[in-house]
């Protein structure tokens, strides 16, 4: 007999219900298929198993899952985020079946890029497949089980209908949930029916009072500081939501529930890490260094999720912030923070037109300028940034991508990896074989670039990022490192 | 404080996907006075229903949307009602 019974049970397959041995980077490897090596040795590497209670409750659950779980535990609904492989003694009971995604069907990007590059299924869709097709969830769905799917990635299901019809999905929540989900898992609790589909509109997401405090910990320590980005890309989505800055004690209270939970080590997430207080899209010394000696006074690792460069670039010379922030983080000079920032091209004219204001306060015109200049910094001060390029985009011409390839070369003094995006227009996806789509020889001479860069780069990163790891993942990751710049080596990508 | 102004549309499958596809995209323009917007699907599949409303989710509109496969009505407080197919 379980000692508590759950109404609504939320999870996720394993590619996300991991802590990727604390490394979020290798989340990344969650994205691809198994490149070399069998999938079970992959997976084992990318997303191993978590800690869970004596219930089937993970340790550390994905963020967005712990959010929905406030968000139902604070209007009094029983939920509970439960592990993948102890859904079975949950699902008997549960009414309702939560799941939140980064990418279902590994539409999004780098998954599409990687499945295009080999023509193989990433391992996150097909664990997510086989996640759908566990008996234990096909049996509840037998007996009236709800499913309502959610995340970032929730916008895939209106391209792949056919698994929503296949499994029984009975809502897709497309935005920011927190409001609306209580109202939709009550309905579901009463019998009532549901809709096949709800937009959260701006009018429905959370002021920042009311989005919910997460209840148990999160993966890696994850917590939120804000919420939107004020720059207006043309391909992002987090730009149409609103700007919200989480006030300190929400996010010291968040960071408590990590600690009580045992966890070691915090990762600040934002959009944009350095905007956190600022005035507009210029940083402000004060809150960022508040914020930061907050986050260390509880824990002796703490990571940054994303910044832009021209935040770092303006930071920097205004105040020495990156310098000043560095050395609150940093324990010792042997240690580096990794962040993911964004490059998407080295054209100033394309920067001009697809992100418009990702340069300012600086120009757009001056991009990769600014890309140079903040690559320095952080190379000088130990952080290294882990960088997207989009090629692609819709207005892209063979011009454009001889810039980012001339950029790609001036960043190589700069300790860092640089991860080409493909870019997969929506309207490919009608195609069922959109994967087999080619990239043109300049956006593949731009990919070899980006190879040769990482390899040169990732054995020096190595020593550092894999120093504290089990040693069958070490060893694992170095062998596939190895295997890999061997093959580039022998087909003349490197 | 925006009021709370409210849409109720009801989409009716008839033959062709096309007409269907180009009445949604007029209706686009509409919709940013609205801030719920409650769609009824009259007659589609459950796979047909996600791809049919597709245009009307990748467009940015501000408003939240609720869709419902068949008739389904939880208030009258609604502003206009549409029907189209």
């Amino acid at each position: 007999m379980l000692s508590e019974r759950f109404d609504v049970v939320l999870s996720v397959d394993r590619t996300l219900m991991t802590n990727h041995h604390g490394k979020e980077f290798l989340g990344f490897m969650a994205t691809g298929p198994p490149v070399m090596v069998p999938e079970r040795v992959w997976m084992a590497i990318a997303a191993p198993k978590v800690k869970v209670d004596d219930i089937g409750r993970p340790v550390e659950a994905p963020y967005g899952l712990r959010k929905i779980e406030a968000a139902l535990l604070d209007a009094g609904i029983k939920a509970a985020v439960i592990d993948p492989d102890h859904l079975g003694k949950h699902l008997k009971n549960a009414k309702v079946l939560g799941i939140g995604h980064h990418d279902y069907f590994a539409l999004g990007p780098p998954s599409s890029e990687w499945w295009v590059l080999t023509g193989k299924e990433p391992v996150n869709s097909r664990y997510f497949k086989r996640f759908m097709e566990k008996p234990e969830i096909r049996a509840a769905k037998n007996n009236g089980l709800r499913i309502i799917v959610g995340g970032p990635a929730a916008w895939q299901w209106l391209w792949m209908p056919e698994y929503f019809e296949k499994w029984g999905v009975d809502t897709v929540v497309e935005g920011e949930a927190e409001k609306v989900i209580v109202s939709l898992v009550k309905n579901a609790l009463d019998g009532k029916p549901l809709p096949q589909y709800v937009y959260v509109g701006i009018n429905d997401v959370p002021q920042v009072e009311e989005i919910p405090l997460i209840k148990n910990a999160s993966v890696n320590g994850l917590v939120e500081i804000m919420r939107g980005c004020p720059r207006g890309c043309r391909f992002c989505s987090v730009t149409l939501r609103p700007l919200r800055h989480y006030p300190l004690e929400m996010i010291e209270k968040e960071l408590q529930v990590n600690k009580n939970a045992g966890l070691d080590r915090c990762l600040i997430h934002s959009e944009d890490i350095l905007l956190y207080g600022a005035n507009g899209i210029k940083p402000r010394p004060e809150p960022l260094i508040k914020l930061h000696e907050m986050a260390r006074s509880y824990f002796n690792i703490v990571g940054w999720s994303h910044v832009s460069l021209s935040a770092v670039k303006y930071a920097q010379e205004n105040y020495s912030l990156i310098s000043r922030l560095s050395e609150i983080i940093l324990r010792d000079d042997n240690d580096f923070i990794g962040v993911e920032v964004g490059i998407e091209t080295g054209s100033p004219e394309l920067a001009e037109k697809m992100m418009p204001a990702k340069a300012a306060p600086y120009s757009a015109r001056s991009w990769p300028e600014i890309v140079r200049e903040s690559f320095s910094i952080m190379h000088d001060v130990r952080i290294v940034p882990a960088a997207t390029l989009i090629l692609g985009v819709p207005g892209e011409t063979s011009r454009d991508l001889v810039k980012t390839l001339e950029l790609i070369d001036e960043l190589k003094p700069f300790r860092s990896l640089i991860v080409p995006m493909y870019f997969v227009p929506m309207g490919v996806l009608k195609n069922k074989e959109w994967y087999k789509a080619k990239p043109s020889e300049e956006q593949l001479e731009i990919m070899k670039a980006c190879l040769k860069h990482d390899i040169y780069w990732i054995k020096d990163l190595a020593k550092w990022y894999l120093k504290d790891m089990n040693p069958f993942v070490k060893y694992s990751l170095k062998t596939v490192i190895s295997l890999v710049e061997k093959v580039a080596k022998l087909f003349r990508l490197i | 404080m925006r009021s709370n102004r409210k849409l109720h549309i009801t989409i009716i499958k008839k033959g062709n996907p096309d007409s269907l596809n180009s009445k949604l995209e007029e209706l686009i323009p509409m919709l940013s006075k609205y801030n719920h917007i409650v769609i009824n699907m009259q007659g589609f599949k459950c796979g047909e229903l996600l791809e049919t409303i597709r245009p009307l989710t990748i467009r940015n509109i501000s408003a939240t949307l609720i869709v419902h496969n068949g008739k389904y009505e939880d208030s009258d407080d609604y502003e206009e009602k549409l029907i189209i197919g």
